[in-house]
């Protein structure tokens, strides 16, 4: 059952939220061995959905009561563990809670448990978890995507309706795409990103993962908005389920000619012609335009990326919190703390971080990188001078195989070429179900200017409804 | 960009992570590797544009200057390696006596 008809029953007195748990959590044991989804349970949970309970008892009529949501082990919640996908946190128990999850709770969904990611945030595959890859429900020999892997294939196996995840160039709607679920990245700052652990804090966004247009919304609409905890959380107010039926007949949009070259599966893009034709039908028009510049979208992010992150991840010493090497002395302790706990991908990283910030190659990478960023920023200003909309398919490819791309880290990277300018220039992007090439769900990207937010989801409810819904639910998972 | 053994052990250092020989050497290969693709920047012309840090200004404002609890003690101690005394005790940082 979708998050909005759980809430509905709940709020009508129709449904118990702990018996909504229950059957969420025998889903969960079902299904969790074989998918790995899941890093830890909230035990709580049953204890949270009483008090909701409690809540519409009481008169109270949440709009998201009862709902149970699932949540990246990125984002810290209080008394539950939040490992990153990492040694180092492997036993962290955060003294607070996010922001974005304080705020579902307001709302009154339930958090059931923490999901399963690249470590760190850092890959497109979930493969870096230091705790095991999570798989594809899909095709349980193939990768759900990454680095939010574990939220987008809890949504899609129906483990819970909803859950967030972290978006720094892609995290979100790649894993959307390859599960076949719904994964929106906010415009920059709409989503306090306080209690996220920091990748790369300029392109870093939390957002949602759902199975309907009107679930996202609901879920923005709870989460979104200023936040005094995050100086660059913005203070545009949410509007996401009031403006679902906004008209868009006449929205102008545009394919963006440089992310359907040769390296496009042919099955994406047969699916992505028929999602645009669907929207001609709508009255939206549908042209093509050209943006050069996103050819160095991928370079410009990496750098960007990992020079934050080296950064970001210098707490990691061993000192405060986390685990620690032995040493007698301390920059000993902490080079081995670091060589000991941190996956290989977070290394390599760091490493190149280090390198494009380092003394006598800022200017050549890192400054390059940046003034690269305002390249991209300046063609997508152009580009919506004329468009409203922009579409791209999410990943060149359907979901890749497990183990197929670990022995060679740029082709890992490339699998980001459509996603990461939206980072780097602080875009509003959501991928939407768009068909299936071989069996394998595909995601469309659309794209809007900075704070058009609202813009993605009514052409998304106009789609989903001339479409029938986007949601496909998975083949049952092998026995045994 | 080539990438030196002598240039792997300087990031090390300023990343305070100590490889094994064996992360050095795939290390070098991945990087030249990555880096190479990188320089693909290069044929650009960034001249007249300036380096975009952040990708949405930010709204300047002041919260009021209201005291607020802060975080207690005990739990920012809970996840300390190693604590003595309500402190955090850490490794020596400095040689000798």
């Amino acid at each position: 059952m979708d998050a909005l008809r759980i809430a509905e029953a709940v709020n009508a007195g129709a449904l118990d939220p702990v018996e909504v748990v229950a059957e969420h959590r025998a889903r969960i044991e079902a299904q969790d061995r074989r998918i790995h989804a899941f890093l830890t349970l909230n035990p709580a949970a049953e204890e949270e959905a009483r008090a909701v309970a409690g809540r519409v008892a009481a008169g109270e009529r949440p709009p998201l009561a009862g709902v149970p949501f699932a949540v990246k082990d990125n984002l810290v919640t209080r008394g539950l563990r939040t490992t990153a996908g990492s040694r180092v946190l492997e036993n962290f128990v955060p003294p607070y809670t996010a922001t974005a999850v304080d705020r579902l709770r307001a709302a009154g969904a339930v958090l059931l448990g923490k999901t399963n990611l690249d470590e760190f945030a850092m890959g497109s595959s979930t493969e870096h978890s230091a705790f095991g890859p999570t798989r594809n429900p899909w095709d349980l020999k193939r990768v759900p995507g990454g680095s939010s892997g574990g939220s987008a294939a809890a949504v899609a196996a129906g483990m819970v309706p909803l859950a967030l995840g972290s978006d720094t160039g892609g995290s979100i709607r790649q894993p959307a795409a390859y599960t076949g679920v719904l994964g929106f990245k906010p415009t920059y700052g709409r989503v306090s990103r306080y209690g996220l652990i920091a990748y790369a804090s300029s392109l870093d966004v939390v957002g949602p993962f759902a199975r309907s247009v009107g679930d996202l919304a609901a879920a923005m609409e709870a989460i979104a908005g200023r936040d005094p905890k995050d100086a660059t959380s913005l203070e545009a107010a949410p509007a996401f389920t009031e403006a679902l039926d906004r008209p868009v007949q006449g929205l102008r949009v545009a394919w963006v000619r440089e992310t359907l070259g040769p390296g496009t599966d042919p099955g994406v893009r047969e699916a992505l012609e028929r999602f645009a034709g669907v929207l001609e039908d709508l009255g939206l028009t549908v042209g093509e335009v050209g943006l050069p510049e996103l050819e160095y979208a991928l370079a410009a992010y990496y750098l960007v990326a990992t020079s934050e992150a080296s950064s970001n991840l210098a707490r990691y010493d061993g000192t405060l919190y986390g685990a620690r090497a032995p040493g007698e002395e301390l920059v000993a302790a902490m080079k081995a703390t670091r060589a000991r706990y941190f996956g290989a991908e977070v290394k390599r990283r760091i490493f190149m971080g280090t390198f494009a910030l380092s003394s006598g190659y800022y200017q050549a990478y890192y400054g390059r990188a940046l003034r690269a960023r305002a390249a991209i920023a300046r063609a997508f200003e152009r580009a919506f001078a004329d468009y409203d909309l922009l579409l791209t398919p999410t990943a060149p490819t359907p979901a890749f195989r497990l183990g197929e791309k670990l022995a060679d880290p740029l082709s890992m990277y490339l699998t980001d070429v459509n996603t990461v300018a939206a980072n780097l220039a602080g875009l509003p992007a959501l991928s939407l179900p768009a068909g299936f090439s071989r069996g394998l769900p595909v995601g469309v990207q659309l794209l809007g200017p900075p704070l058009a937010d609202e813009r993605l989801l009514a052409v998304a409810r106009a789609y989903e409804r001339a479409a029938g819904g986007v949601f496909r639910r998975p083949p049952p998972p092998p026995q045994g | 960009m080539k990438i030196t053994p002598e240039l792997i052990r300087h990031l090390e250092d300023l990343a305070r992570v100590e490889l094994s020989d064996e992360e050095r050497a795939a290390m070098r290969e991945d990087l030249e590797k990555i880096l190479g693709y990188f320089e693909k920047l290069g044929e650009l012309d960034l001249a007249d544009l300036p380096e975009l840090v952040r990708p949405v200004p930010l709204e300047h404002r002041m919260r009021d200057d209201v005291p607020e609890p802060g975080l207690d003690p005990e739990a920012a101690l809970q996840n300390a390696p190693e604590r003595e005394d309500g402190f955090f005790k850490v490794p020596r940082a400095i040689e000798g006596e």
